[in-house]
């Protein structure tokens, strides 16, 4: 039928999938080592129209957008002092490595605990790996050498939820292991509540497009061919 | 649509796990020995929404994952029965019921036996009764050797109070009191050399006021902000509802 209202729709749904975002950010925004998620939309194909008498291009149109990808900003945050003897934050870029039960994970999250076994580990159980691959001993004084934890550098990083991330571990990070601090999130709490009001607006105006076509279609199939004042 | 509403609820839920930590922290800000507790946050699953590539997560969950590690500061109180510990270790006590416990509350006191107990009477370890006759002043060195005067005057040695440590305190069980039970998790007591005692002294809660109340105001304006998203993806689904009139 109408294009337009498949458009409207489609923008829709994209500004639902940014919104659901937003909301995990603004959850997040106090969560040591987030890596804040943006979703880029990409239109559709766009259409040439031609006039069908004359073969003439007329110009092209768009189909709206729809959600693309998601990328995760994994610049290093500023972090916080908390004077705890098992927080640590990497300064600059590195991450520290944990073996979890799906194989080594990594993480910026360093707000790290002990085993039984004497072993740091993070709050899951997971024993946090030092420079050469060997759990990282909590010393007799209760305490870790920052150098002991060592940080490595990745490539291809992912997102696997629980604070966790996948990548290609590509030798040790410039950064530098600093005991009790921890990382701040990395989502900018004004950003997100604009971005929020933006989209809400965006998706109210989808809405009222819809709401138009309809009332446009309604008049095209109630009016069109009646005769004049019978309407 | 809903997940985003969840994700929102499930920070605000968060947010308000560590408001109970930080409330309870504020609390203990003069209780002796007491250390503040660590509360952890962390981002849940990520499911992919629509297209391939396309990721939302589903908001955030907080945990205590124990006790603070730092060492609180040791106020001087010149009463020589007051000790503080200083390093990572617990000093070792049987509680009324027969039961051993760790605390670092070093209020101490001579019970009517002459036997050195806890503010709650708990029996310290390793320390033996006055004799009888003796002074009452007793004298704790660094290492936590207790000794007194005897009758005549010579020094008598009472024993050592027992310092130990575990390999993870935060697997110790609260029993109320200031004192902790060992169990599977925090594995067994073991001497523990580098702590040392101080006399006359007393370990202050590690709760510093500034820090809470930081907390606190940071942990309300995330909560307000989760608490904004919902109400945004409430109004998401009233617009989505009015599509159709």
């Amino acid at each position: 039928m109408d294009r337009g209202l498949s458009i409207a729709a489609a923008g829709m749904v994209a500004e639902q999938t940014r919104q659901t975002q937003l909301a995990n950010d603004l959850a997040n925004a106090a969560t040591p080592g987030y890596k804040r998620d943006r979703t880029t939309q990409r239109s559709f194909g766009d259409l040439l129209l031609s006039d069908v008498r004359t073969g003439a291009a007329v110009g092209a149109v768009g189909l709206g957008p729809y959600a693309d990808a998601t990328t995760t900003d994994l610049r290093a945050q500023a972090s916080r002092a908390t004077d705890e003897p098992l927080d640590f934050a990497i300064q600059g870029d590195g991450w520290f490595q944990l073996r979890t039960l799906d194989g080594v994970r990594y993480t910026r999250n360093g707000q790290f605990t002990a085993s039984a076994a004497g072993t740091l580990t993070d709050r899951s159980g997971n024993e946090v790996l030092g420079p050469g691959g060997a759990p990282v001993r909590v010393g007799a004084d209760g305490r870790v050498d920052p150098a002991a934890i060592g940080a490595v550098a990745l490539n291809r990083v992912q997102k696997a939820g629980e604070g966790l991330f996948t990548g290609q571990p590509a030798g040790p990070a410039p950064g530098v292991v600093r005991q009790g601090e921890l990382e701040g999130s990395g989502v900018d709490p004004t950003r997100a509540m604009v971005e929020m009001i933006a989209s809400l607006r965006s998706f109210e105006a989808g809405q009222r497009s819809i709401s138009t076509i309809d009332q446009t279609l309604g008049r095209a199939a109630s009016q069109v061919g009646n005769p004049a004042g019978t309407s | 649509m809903l997940q985003g509403l969840y994700a929102a609820a499930a920070g605000m839920s968060a947010q308000q796990t560590r408001m109970d930590a930080v409330s309870h922290d504020l609390a203990n800000v003069n209780t002796t020995g007491y250390k503040g507790e660590r509360v952890a946050f962390r981002d849940l699953l990520y499911v992919r929404d629509g297209a391939d590539g396309v990721e939302v997560g589903s908001g955030s969950a907080a945990t205590t994952i124990g006790r603070s590690r730092a060492q609180g500061a040791l106020t001087p109180t010149d009463r020589a029965l007051d000790v503080a510990l200083a390093g990572p270790g617990w000093l070792e006590v049987r509680r009324p019921d027969g039961q051993d416990a760790l605390t670092r509350a070093g209020a101490l006191q001579l019970d009517a036996r002459g036997r050195l107990t806890t503010a709650d009477g708990s029996l310290v370890a390793g320390v033996r009764p006055l004799p009888a006759g003796a002074s009452g002043e007793l004298s704790i060195g660094r290492d936590g050797t207790v000794t007194t005067k005897g009758r005549d005057g010579a020094t008598v040695a009472l024993g050592r109070l027992t310092i130990v440590g575990v390999a993870n305190p935060d697997g110790l069980r609260p029993l109320g009191d200031t004192q902790l039970a060992l169990t599977a998790q925090s594995g067994p007591a073991t001497p523990d050399p580098t702590t040392t005692v101080v006399q006359g002294h007393l370990e202050a809660s590690t709760v510093s006021m500034a820090d809470a109340m930081t907390d606190l105001i940071e942990s309300q304006r995330a909560f307000a902000m989760a608490s904004r998203a919902v109400q945004t993806q409430d109004q998401m689904m009233e617009i989505a509802n009015g599509v159709r009139r």
